[in-house]
C-alpha cells in the first residue's frame, strides 16, 4: 500500500470517526453556529458549569475528564492506525453501502453514547468502567465498519481475530459498570429523601431552591388520592417576602429561597416530601402522620426559620424572617386542587389571626 | 400631544420594562445575546437614559424572553419589581399619592408610558372601580403575559403604597392556567376564569383612605414635571375603535381621511397590527354591549334598539359574530359577571 493511499484513506474515515479530534480543527467555520459556539466553549472550558449556560450543553467535561477523553482518542487512534497500516483499500464496486449505513451508524451511535457519559457522569468509578466498556466497544464497531472499506492480507490476519473481541470485553465491563451504577443510585435515592418521592422527573424541578415544584406535588397528591389514603398537608409563606425582595436583590432572594428550603427540608422525617409551591410558598406532605405530630414539625420548623440570621450580599448583616403555615388532614378522595385550596386557606386564616 | 401611535413608533423608554425585562433574564442565566437578537436593541444603547424602543421591538423582546426562560414565573416576577421604582416622575406621582384613588387615575393617565401595549378603561358602578384591559396594538399570544405582568405590577404597588393587603378581584376571558399557584401568589384568591372581559375589581370604599406618604406639594411637583412631555395618548387599534364610536356610520375610507392616511396606508397599517376593518368595528360593538351589560340585565330588544338595530333577529346574528354566543346564552353564561 503506497503511502498516498494511506494518509488519503486516513483523513477520509478521520472525518467521520475522529470527530472529537475534528473540534479543535473546526473553527476556521465561525458562520455556521453550533460549531463556533462548540469551539468558543472549548475554549473557556475552565469553569465547571458556569451559571450562564445552565440549560445549553456544557462541554467544560472534556477538560474534567481529560485522562478519559485522551485514553479514548489514544486507543481509537491505535486502531485505526493499524487497520490503514495493514490494509489495502477494496475497489469501489466491492463496497456493500447498506453494511456501511448499519455499522457506521452503530460506530456513530457508540461515539455519541460515550460522549454523554462523559458530559453527564462525574469523574469516578462507574464513569471509568462505563467509558472503557463503551470504548471496547466502539474499536470493535469500527473494525467492523473498516473492513468494509478494507482487506487484510490474509484471512486470518489478526484484526479479523481482533474484531469481535473488544466487544465481548466492553459488554462484561458496561454489565459491571451498571451493576455498580445501580448500588450508586441507591445511595444517591437515600440522598435525595424529603426531596423526592418514587417518581423522578428532572423537568419539575426548580431551578432556584432544588426541591420540586408545584406540579410534581398535585401528581403525588392525586397518587395518594387514588389509593384511597390519608395524608396531611402543610404550606409556609415567608412574611413580608416581597417586602425583602424589593430592598434587596432578587440574587439575595433567590439565595434566602434556597436556604428556607434547605431548612424545611432539615426538619422533616425520612417518608415526608417537601416541595416549592410558588414564590416563597412551600408545600410539604406528611405520610401517615398524627395531626398533633405533624402540627409539632410545623413548629419546628417555623421556630427553626425564625432564627435563621440571613445575610444578604449588600450590607452583611441579620435579617430575620417570619414565617406563617397552614395545616390540613386530607378526606379519603379528595382532589390535588381541593387540598391545595384548603391549606391555602388555613394558612390565610391563621396569617390573619397572627397579625391581629 | 400626538393622536396615535403604531407598532413601529420609537416611543417607549427602554429603560423601564424593557431593561427590567433584560436585568430578569440576565440574573436567572439567559445569554444577553442570544436574549436581543432579532430585536433591534443594542445592549450598549441600553445604558443611556434616552433610549426609545418600539411596540414591535418590546413585543419581540418578550417572546425572546418567554422562550428563553423556563418556568411560568417571569411574569409575575417581573411585575413585582416594576413598579413603583422604573417610571422617574410617574413613580414620584404615586408615591406622594393622596389616596389608591388618586393612583388609579394617575395610571390610568400615563398608561401609554406604564403599559403602552394595553389599553385600560375605567368604569365605576356603585360598589366597585373596575379597570379593564384591551390590547392596544396586537400582542397575540403575549397578551396574557402582559395581563400577568401588570395585573401583578398593580397589585404589588397598591399594596406596597397602603402598606396593607388591599381587596382586589380578577376577572380573565381564558381558562384556569396549569400554573394556578402563581396567580394565587401574586394576585390573592379573587380570581375568575372564562369571564367576558379581562378587569381588575376593587371595592370604592377601600380606595379612599390615605395614603402614609401622601405630599400634596411632592405629588403635584411631579404631576406639573409629567404635563411638560408631549406623549401620545393612544394605540392605532383603540384610535380606530374611538373613531368608529365617534360616528359608528364611518367606512374605512371616511377613518383613513379622519387619521389622515390614505385607504391603502390605513389599510397596510390594519394588516400590520394584526386586523381588519371589520374586525375592529367588531370589537366596538363588544366593548359597547359589555359596558351596557355592567350595570343592569336589559332585554334583548332593549339592547338592540341601544345598539342601533332596528331588527331583533338582525342584531342576534350580529351578537352571535362577537361573541360567539347568542345574546340569551351570554347573559346566561356571565350572569355573574
Amino acid at each position: 500500500m503506497s503511502y498516498f493511499q494511506f494518509v488519503m484513506g486516513f483523513n477520509y474515515n478521520a472525518a467521520g470517526v475522529l470527530f472529537c479530534i475534528k473540534w479543535f480543527k473546526v473553527s476556521w467555520l465561525s458562520q455556521f453556529d453550533p460549531l463556533r459556539l462548540f469551539s468558543f466553549q472549548l475554549a473557556c472550558s475552565g469553569s465547571l458549569l458556569s451559571r450562564s449556560d445552565t440549560d445549553a450543553m456544557n462541554f467544560s467535561f472534556i477538560k474534567r475528564q481529560l485522562k478519559l477523553v485522551l485514553l479514548v482518542a489514544t486507543l481509537l487512534l491505535i486502531t485505526l492506525v493499524s487497520a490503514f497500516y495493514n490494509g489495502e483499500f477494496k475497489p469501489a464496486d466491492a463496497i456493500d453501502w447498506l453494511d456501511v449505513l448499519g455499522e457506521g451508524g452503530m460506530t456513530l451511535m457508540t461515539g455519541v453514547w460515550i460522549f454523554f457519559i462523559l458530559a453527564s457522569r462525574p469523574q469516578g468509578r462507574v464513569t471509568n468502567l462505563l467509558t472503557l466498556g463503551l470504548t471496547c466497544f466502539l474499536i470493535s464497531c469500527s473494525l467492523d465498519l473498516l473492513d468494509e472499506f478494507i482487506t487484510y492480507p490474509d484471512e486470518h490476519f489478526w484484526l479479523y481475530l481482533l474484531e469481535s473481541i473488544p466487544a465481548l470485553i466492553g459488554m462484561v465491563m458496561m454489565t459491571w459498570a451498571l451493576y455498580q451504577w445501580h448500588q450508586e443510585q441507591l445511595k444517591l435515592t437515600e440522598q435525595l429523601n424529603r426531596r423526592e418521592a418514587l417518581i423522578r422527573e428532572h423537568t419539575q424541578i426548580d431551578i432556584t431552591t432544588q426541591l420540586y415544584s408545584a406540579d410534581y406535588m398535585r401528581e403525588q397528591l392525586d397518587l395518594i388520592a387514588q389509593s384511597q389514603q390519608d395524608c396531611t398537608l402543610a404550606m409556609f409563606d415567608i412574611d413580608d417576602f416581597a417586602k425583602f425582595n424589593r430592598q434587596f436583590s432578587l440574587a439575595d432572594g433567590d439565595r434566602l429561597l434556597r436556604e428556607v428550603a434547605d431548612i424545611i427540608v432539615m426538619n422533616l422525617r425520612q417518608s415526608d416530601l417537601a416541595c416549592r409551591y410558588a414564590g416563597d410558598r412551600f408545600i410539604v406532605l406528611f405520610n401517615q402522620i398524627s395531626l398533633l405530630n405533624a402540627q409539632l414539625i410545623v413548629e419546628q420548623i417555623c421556630t427553626a426559620i425564625q432564627h435563621l440570621a440571613f445575610k444578604p450580599n449588600q450590607t452583611g448583616t441579620a435579617e430575620f424572617h417570619t414565617v406563617s403555615a397552614g395545616l390540613i388532614e386530607s378526606k379519603k378522595r379528595d382532589s390535588a386542587a381541593d387540598l391545595i385550596r384548603r391549606v391555602n386557606l388555613d394558612l390565610e386564616n391563621k396569617r390573619a389571626i397572627r397579625v391581629n | 400631544m400626538h393622536a396615535y401611535f403604531t407598532l413601529e413608533d420609537k416611543f417607549i423608554q427602554a429603560q423601564q420594562l424593557a431593561a427590567s425585562l433584560i436585568e430578569l433574564a440576565a440574573s436567572r442565566g439567559v445569554n444577553k445575546d442570544k436574549l436581543l437578537r432579532g430585536t433591534g436593541i443594542f445592549y450598549e444603547d441600553l445604558s443611556s437614559d434616552t433610549l426609545l424602543i418600539s411596540a414591535d421591538q418590546l413585543l419581540k423582546l418578550i417572546s425572546k424572553t418567554r422562550q428563553l426562560m423556563a418556568g411560568n414565573a417571569t411574569s409575575f416576577l417581573l411585575g413585582q419589581r416594576l413598579f413603583p421604582s422604573n417610571y422617574g416622575a410617574i413613580s414620584e406621582a404615586l408615591f406622594y399619592a393622596k389616596n389608591l384613588l388618586d393612583c388609579i387615575h394617575i395610571l390610568n393617565s400615563y398608561r401609554c408610558e406604564i403599559a403602552p401595549l394595553l389599553c385600560t378603561n375605567l368604569v365605576w358602578t356603585k360598589h366597585e372601580c373596575i379597570i379593564q384591559f384591551k390590547d392596544a396594538i396586537g400582542c397575540d399570544e403575549n397578551f396574557q403575559f402582559l395581563l400577568e405582568l401588570y395585573c401583578t405590577a398593580i397589585h404589588s404597588s397598591l399594596r406596597y403604597l397602603s402598606n396593607r393587603r388591599v381587596n382586589v378581584a380578577y376577572d380573565f376571558e381564558f381558562s384556569q392556567p396549569r400554573y394556578i399557584q402563581e396567580y394565587e401568589e401574586n394576585l390573592g384568591f379573587k380570581i375568575n376564569f372564562n369571564r367576558s372581559t379581562n378587569q381588575i375589581r376593587l371595592a370604592r370604599q377601600e380606595l379612599v383612605a390615605l395614603l402614609p406618604n401622601y405630599s400634596q406639594v411632592k405629588r403635584d411637583h411631579a404631576l406639573h414635571k409629567l404635563a411638560q412631555q408631549s406623549r401620545y395618548q393612544f394605540g392605532f387599534r383603540e384610535r380606530v375603535i374611538q373613531l368608529i364610536a365617534n360616528n359608528s356610520q364611518l367606512n374605512q375610507a371616511d377613518i383613513a381621511e379622519q387619521l389622515g392616511i390614505s385607504n391603502a396606508t390605513f389599510k397596510r397599517r390594519l394588516k400590520q397590527h394584526g386586523t381588519r376593518f371589520l374586525a375592529l368595528q367588531d370589537e366596538y360593538h363588544r366593548q359597547r354591549v359589555l359596558s351596557i351589560h355592567c350595570d343592569i340585565q336589559r332585554s334583548n330588544e332593549d339592547l338592540a334598539s341601544r345598539l342601533g338595530f332596528n331588527d331583533v333577529a338582525n342584531f342576534r346574528r350580529a351578537f352571535k359574530r362577537w361573541f360567539g354566543l347568542t345574546p340569551s346564552q351570554f347573559k346566561q353564561k356571565f350572569r355573574h359577571g
